[in-house]
């Protein structure tokens, strides 16, 4: 570290900082905010990650849009790839071959963003188990778990209607099962399908209207979103966890700068790295092989991105029932496809005052984390919600699943509905177990030997 | 001089020799002609039938030994009881049971199994034989072995919009194999030779629908064939492509790989970044 009285090297930077400051008085009112103290552990970097991959993605999705055209008209292709000469496509599956074969640094641009929304849903993932089973959601965060929740929202569509733009056999097919789920919903689906497509299914204005969606309303919102998100974070300040030096009442980490700025630089490097690499080395979605949409093609199953593949599975799963309300037929795709993902999101974005109410009993301020073991309930249920999601991600690829394991797809499927059912009980509960086993462990050791420190909750205030 | 006995001149000498040569040649000829010429042309006749006669019956004997346990004396099918049982064979066409045989699918070992790609069980001989043999019992019925001489010249562009019509919905897209209904799963077709491609497509193994050359012309099927090797040795533009099965396989890599690497980075610039953590006042 340079000290004061060393003779300062002045860069042009300094001059320049210098001279704004003359002006702006930059200098006093941001040095509290340089000094605003990061925690270090790692996986408050996992926030960071998605952060970083979402600008990858604005900037590479603005490349692609220069080149993208969002047109159902068709015209015959005459670009250098062999197979699909002469065929008639949409424009839109034109401009984006155009974009793979044709337009510069077009298919790495293409694969880079690909790459980068897979990872970015990830990271957001793993960020909220991450301030799940630490409790970083209690009081007074609750507000940017809500907003969180709602940025997940924002991410699935922009993802979905990412996936759409293209317009080849596989974008083509999940958009129908999205717009036949859109079509289930009583009174409102049909008349939001029409808007949509702009007339009868497959409609001529679908493409403009996911296009208008997915690089401009979508991004504003996530934008919007991630900085309400990080101005609470910033007015709030970080939780942290417990430790000697760490109390509910200050905060231990990094200063802002330069430590915490060099580190998270460092990342935004890596994770740039890494998406690059994705997008330069392995092939992703390769619409040219799938050729063009056709609206009426019977193309049976088709995976979405993953994100997506828990509404995929529990389409998949639900038994075909149609039942009649008040004179209503209420489709088969209606409870697995609207209902279920819309309770499972009420129960997410309300779970900090589920939580407090039920769980913890604890409506106390709180800024220091627990671990999973420190609230055994939470973590069995958070485990079990874990593992319900994850069986029903894997029913989304039951084809796929019989054509490895070679089992037929009936035994395969009855098998995950069994598994869906039953297995997120008992692993749940494995793992309530174990938490309160480890906790009491903990506690007859510490009441035993008192000069151990604390458990780490501590008693609450 | 009268007397002057003919004596034959050497000139003469050398005529009448030439002459014999020349009757030899052609009775050498007339000769091979007759023992050989005819005879070979008989000969082939002979062998042809002999050989046809000999392979339908090595067929027959095969058929005793290896197929007739499960399809019936004859082909005449048998109800599947236990492990053995088969439908009948009459009139399947020789395009069947080439490509069943070649593909290794039969002989199955258990009539409750699925079948499966595998090596030929038999040698090229043998399939021959036993093709000619099924063939025998119902002549002329059913799809024939095609002929798909010209597949390297194909439209391939044609090729892939047949594919996604009539192949697509239960082989994939890029032609990877997916389950379809109970206990069938399509196959992967990097596997397939253009011939067995071209059979698979006339005569429909398993619940695969057979198509004929009303819905596909011979040009039609040779465009399929070019199409679907294409798709195996096509390089892929994007970089490598890990076993094609599209977005589960992508989102496999996404995790592992990109939030994999990520972890480690974030693990490792935390760690350091732990050791000298300095205590500030919550303001
Ligand atoms: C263990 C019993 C079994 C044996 C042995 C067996 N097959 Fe089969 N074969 C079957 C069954 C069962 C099927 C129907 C398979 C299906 O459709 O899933 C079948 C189907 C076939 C078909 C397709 C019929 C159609 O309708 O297209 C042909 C051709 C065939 N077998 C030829 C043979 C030949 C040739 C042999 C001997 C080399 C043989 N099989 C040996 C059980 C057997
Ligand atoms: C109804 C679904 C269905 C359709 C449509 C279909 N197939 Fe198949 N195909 C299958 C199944 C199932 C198998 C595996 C049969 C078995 O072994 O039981 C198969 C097997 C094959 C094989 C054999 C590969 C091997 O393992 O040796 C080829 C080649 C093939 N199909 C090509 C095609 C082509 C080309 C088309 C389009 C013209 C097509 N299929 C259409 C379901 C289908
Ligand atoms: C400013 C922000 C963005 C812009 C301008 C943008 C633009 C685009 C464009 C033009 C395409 C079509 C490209 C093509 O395939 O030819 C596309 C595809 C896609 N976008 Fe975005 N995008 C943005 C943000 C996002 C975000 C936030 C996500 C994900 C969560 C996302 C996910 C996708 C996906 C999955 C595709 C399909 C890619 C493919 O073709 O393989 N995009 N985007
Ligand atoms: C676009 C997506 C998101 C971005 C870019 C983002 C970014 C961040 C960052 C950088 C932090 C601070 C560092 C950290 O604690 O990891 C943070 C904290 C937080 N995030 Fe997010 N986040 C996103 C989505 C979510 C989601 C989906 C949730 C939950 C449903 C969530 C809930 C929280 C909470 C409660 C905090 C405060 C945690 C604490 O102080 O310990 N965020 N977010």
């Amino acid at each position: 570290m340079t000290t004061t009285d060393e003779p300062r090297h002045r860069s042009a930077l300094d001059d320049v900082a210098r001279w704004l400051d003359d002006r702006l008085r930059l200098a006093e009112g941001s040095r509290r905010y340089w000094r605003k103290a990061f925690p270090a552990h790692w996986s408050f970097l996992i926030g960071e990650v998605a952060l970083f991959s979402l600008v990858v993605l604005l900037f590479t999705g603005t490349f692609l849009a220069f080149f993208y055209v969002p047109d159902t008209r068709l015209v015959v292709y005459d670009g250098p790839y062999v197979p699909l000469q002469g065929q008639e496509i949409s424009a839109a599956f034109d401009s984006t071959l155009r974009l793979s074969f044709e337009v510069r640094g077009g298919l790495v641009m293409r694969q880079i963003h690909h790459w980068a929304a897979l990872v970015f849903v990830a990271a957001i993932t793993v960020h909220m188990l991450r301030v799940f089973f630490t409790g970083a959601f209690r009081r007074p965060r609750e507000l940017n778990w809500v907003i969180g929740v709602l940025l997940l929202l924002l991410a699935f569509g922009a993802g979905f209607t990412g996936y759409s733009l293209p317009d080849d056999l596989l974008s083509g097919t999940g958009l129908r099962i999205g717009y036949s789920v859109l079509l289930g919903i009583p009174f409102v689906g049909p008349l939001i399908g029409f808007i949509g497509l702009g007339g009868e299914y497959p409609g001529t204005d679908v493409l403009g209207r996911l296009h208008i969606l997915h690089v401009m309303l979508l991004p504003a919102g996530l934008i919007g979103l991630v900085t309400a998100h990080l101005v609470i974070l910033v007015r709030q300040k970080h939780t942290q966890k417990p430790s000697r030096k760490a109390t509910n009442d200050n905060v231990v980490g990094e200063p802002l700068f330069p430590h915490q700025t060099l580190t998270s630089l460092a990342l935004f490097a890596f994770t740039i790295a890494v998406l690059a690499l994705l997008g330069g080395l392995f092939e992703i979605n390769p619409v040219w092989l799938y050729g063009p949409y056709e609206p009426f093609q019977v193309f049976a199953p088709a995976q979405p991105d993953w994100y997506m593949g828990w509404l995929e599975g529990m389409l998949r799963l639900w038994p075909n029932w149609e039942f009649t309300v008040l004179g209503l037929t209420i489709p088969s795709t209606f409870l697995p496809g609207v209902i279920l993902p819309g309770l499972i999101f009420t129960v997410v974005g309300a779970w900090p005052w589920i939580d407090a109410r039920w769980i913890t009993k604890d409506h106390d301020e709180h800024h220091l984390l627990q671990r999973p073991r420190d609230v055994p309930l939470r973590t069995g249920i958070g485990v079990g919600g874990l593992v319900f999601l994850l069986s029903i991600f894997i029913a989304g690829g039951n084809d796929v699943l019989a054509s490895n394991t070679s089992t037929g797809l009936q035994t395969i499927t009855a098998i995950l509905r069994v598994a869906t059912i039953a297995v997120p009980f008992l692993i749940g509960w494995i793992a309530y177990r174990m938490a309160r086993g480890l906790k009491e462990n903990e506690l007859a050791v510490t009441a035993a030997d008192p000069t151990r420190t604390e458990p780490a909750s501590g008693p609450p205030r | 001089m009268t007397a002057a006995a003919p004596r034959p001149t050497p000139g003469r000498r050398r005529t009448r020799r030439a002459l014999a040569i020349a009757t030899g040649l052609v009775l050498a000829v007339a000769l091979v002609n007759v023992l050989f010429g005819g005879g070979l042309a008989t000969a082939q006749e002979d062998t042809g039938e002999a050989a046809d006669d000999g392979l339908l019956q090595r067929g027959a004997q095969i058929f005793g030994a290896q197929c007739a346990l499960c399809h019936g004396e004859n082909g005449r099918g048998l109800p599947v009881d236990g492990p053995d049982g088969g439908p009948p064979l009459i009139g399947v066409g020789p395009a069947s049971v080439d490509f069943m045989i070649r593909t290794g699918r039969m002989p199955l070992d258990n009539a409750n199994e699925r079948m499966r790609h595998r090596e030929q069980q038999m040698s090229d001989q043998d399939r021959r034989a036993v093709v000619a043999y099924v063939t025998s019992l119902a002549p002329g019925e059913g799809p024939g072995i095609p002929d798909i001489d010209g597949w390297e010249e194909a439209d391939l562009s044609r090729g892939l919009e047949l594919f996604t019509t009539h192949c697509a919905a239960c082989h994939g897209p890029t032609a990877a194999g997916i389950a379809v209904g109970q206990r069938d799963i399509s196959s992967n077709l990097d596997i397939a030779t253009p011939l067995e491609i071209a059979e698979a497509i006339r005569s429909g193994p398993g619940v695969m629908p057979a198509f004929n050359d009303e819905i596909l012309p011979e040009d039609d099927v040779e465009a399929i064939v070019a199409w679907v090797r294409d798709l195996r040795e096509r390089d892929s533009p994007g970089g490598l492509a890990l076993g094609r099965s599209g977005p589960v396989s992508e989102g496999f890599i996404a995790w592992a790989l990109g939030l994999g690497l990520l972890m480690i980075v974030m693990y490792l610039l935390g760690e350091k970044a732990d050791e000298d953590g300095d205590d500030h006042g919550r303001a």
